[in-house]
């Protein structure tokens, strides 16, 4: 079975969301770091997900290709079931093979960049395509290319990643899950280790990506891009989604007191 | 003080000191082939998510890090008979005792050099559909092991000076040779002498080269 065909035979679940999550709950020992989350990406779809630090955003991304293992819920991808099968009733940990294969689909973009720091940037781009999907040097060469293009870092093909911006690092490490050719891109605070003046040439990436048709789940503190870019704005606290909804509801007219709290923190930084 | 140094008589005996180097070189060589690739099978196992493959790798290291190799060595070669039937000859269990041993070490460097390599390389190897061996083999260890020369080449000075050990086997290496020609020529200062500054000889530029790399790497920027 190819990627694709895995990704596809599915058969329960709403197949018109890209992902769905449902009653998905993880804890840490005693702590309980995501509590009861629900919510659903549409297909092209860009998801802000805001809140205070330690509401789990982080964690619940990372249980979204399964980076993490989470304890009870469900997290769909394009209609399967992430990191478990069910048979019997029973749950237990999908095959390795198969939740690599998930990843591959589900690029993930992360606060501290994570280039491999031993590779230039062309190498940390065209690894992935030849190692997990057998491409040709040739074949991944040329994309890369254009994906480097397509970030504006054309010039930077052979340079080491140690050589380059913070907001370079992000571009290329954006243009290194571009390669995978994904379904969806998970995005986990993306801007938050970068000098102020290099947080615009990111986010003008991403926008451009949304603005593509890219299905996008977006951690992030960028209020400016939450409201402008994201369809759908969850906010996180405890764990917990308390809000979610349209970015100019939820943004200026939150329901709840925490949420208000939490907007009034983020304008006075 | 009294004593004269006579190092002259010690020259026609040339020979034996070569034949005793190359006893060290071949034993330290076998051991090392033998630490080296059971150490990075016991740094993998003290990473896999199975509670008893880390465990029994943790016992491994423990048992051989903590008891002396003289008795390991001993006791592959005189015990190992006893319980299991199987008699190896001195030089094998000589260079076998030694490379359990130094394995105990080398796993402890590769499992500190590959924990020094943060997590979030291992995240977005994953997060890319790599397997945990092609995140391991093409962006871990490949940085791993640079940090890891120096204490490697550490590791390979002290197993090569514990090849001395294997003396009480009587495997004819440099330090049993020096021994036997003591019989000979009374004259175990000089012999010891010459038996150091060979030692001294062959592990000084290794060192020096190890240094040298350490520069150069800290030079480059990863």
């Amino acid at each position: 079975m190819d990627t694709d065909e895995v990704l596809m035979t599915s058969t329960d679940a709403s197949p018109a969301s890209a992902l769905s999550v449902r009653g998905l709950t993880k804890t840490f020992g005693s702590h309980r770091v995501l509590d009861d989350v629900s919510f659903d990406v549409q297909p092209g779809e860009t998801v802000a997900i805001i809140g205070p630090s330690g509401s789990g955003k982080s964690t619940l991304l990372k249980c979204l290709n399964f980076l993490q293992e989470y304890d009870a819920g469900e997290v769909r991808f394009m209609g399967r079931l992430v990191g478990y099968v069910t048979t019997g009733g029973r749950r237990r940990r999908e095959k390795e093979k198969n939740i690599d294969r998930l990843r591959s689909k589900l690029g993930m973009v992360f606060q501290s960049f994570n280039l491999f720091p031993h590779m230039t940037v062309l190498e940390n781009v065209i690894e992935a395509p030849m190692l997990v999907n057998r491409e040709s040097r040739a074949d991944a060469t040329a994309r890369a290319k254009a994906l480097l293009e397509r970030v504006g870092l054309a010039n930077k093909a052979d340079a080491y990643p140690a050589t380059l911006s913070g907001g370079q690092q992000q571009r290329a490490a954006i243009a290194r899950a571009l390669a995978m050719q994904p379904i969806a891109m998970l995005f986990d605070e993306p801007t938050s280790a970068l000098d102020p003046e290099l947080v615009g040439e990111v986010l003008d990436v991403m926008q451009a990506l949304a603005a593509q048709g890219m299905t996008m789940v977006v951690v992030t503190h960028e209020m400016n891009f939450a409201r402008d870019v994201a369809d759908k704005v969850l906010v996180m606290d405890r764990g917990a989604i308390i809000e979610q909804g349209p970015p100019e509801v939820v943004l200026s007219n939150p329901r709840t007191e925490r949420t208000r709290a939490f907007l009034q923190r983020m304008l006075h930084r | 003080m009294g004593y004269t140094w006579n190092f002259s008589g010690l020259w026609k005996y040339r020979e034996v000191f070569a034949r005793g180097t190359l006893m060290t070189a071949y034993l330290t060589c076998i051991a090392l082939v033998i630490g080296v690739v059971l150490g990075m099978v016991l740094a993998l196992m003290r990473g896999s998510r199975f509670a008893p493959i880390r465990y029994l790798a943790a016992a491994y290291i423990e048992l051989f890090r903590t008891t002396p190799a003289l008795v390991q060595l001993v006791w592959i070669y005189y015990s190992l008979p006893i319980l299991t039937g199987i008699q190896l000859p001195n030089v094998a269990s000589a260079a076998i005792g030694l490379g359990l041993h130094s394995a105990a070490y080398f796993a402890e460097i590769f499992r500190a050099g590959i924990q020094s390599i943060e997590q979030g390389q291992t995240y977005a190897a994953r997060s890319l559909g790599m397997s945990h061996w092609q995140s391991m083999r093409r962006i871990v260890l490949p940085q791993a092991l640079q940090r890891m020369v120096p204490p490697l080449i550490n590791e390979f000075v002290n197993l090569a000076k514990l090849t001395t050990l294997a003396s009480v086997l009587a495997v004819y290496e440099l330090m049993q040779q020096a021994n036997n020609l003591m019989l000979t020529v009374p004259r175990p200062l000089e012999i010891y002498t010459v038996l150091a500054l060979l030692f001294f000889a062959i592990l000084f530029p290794i060192t020096l080269l190890s240094q040298a790399l350490e520069r150069r790497w800290i030079r480059t920027k990863f």
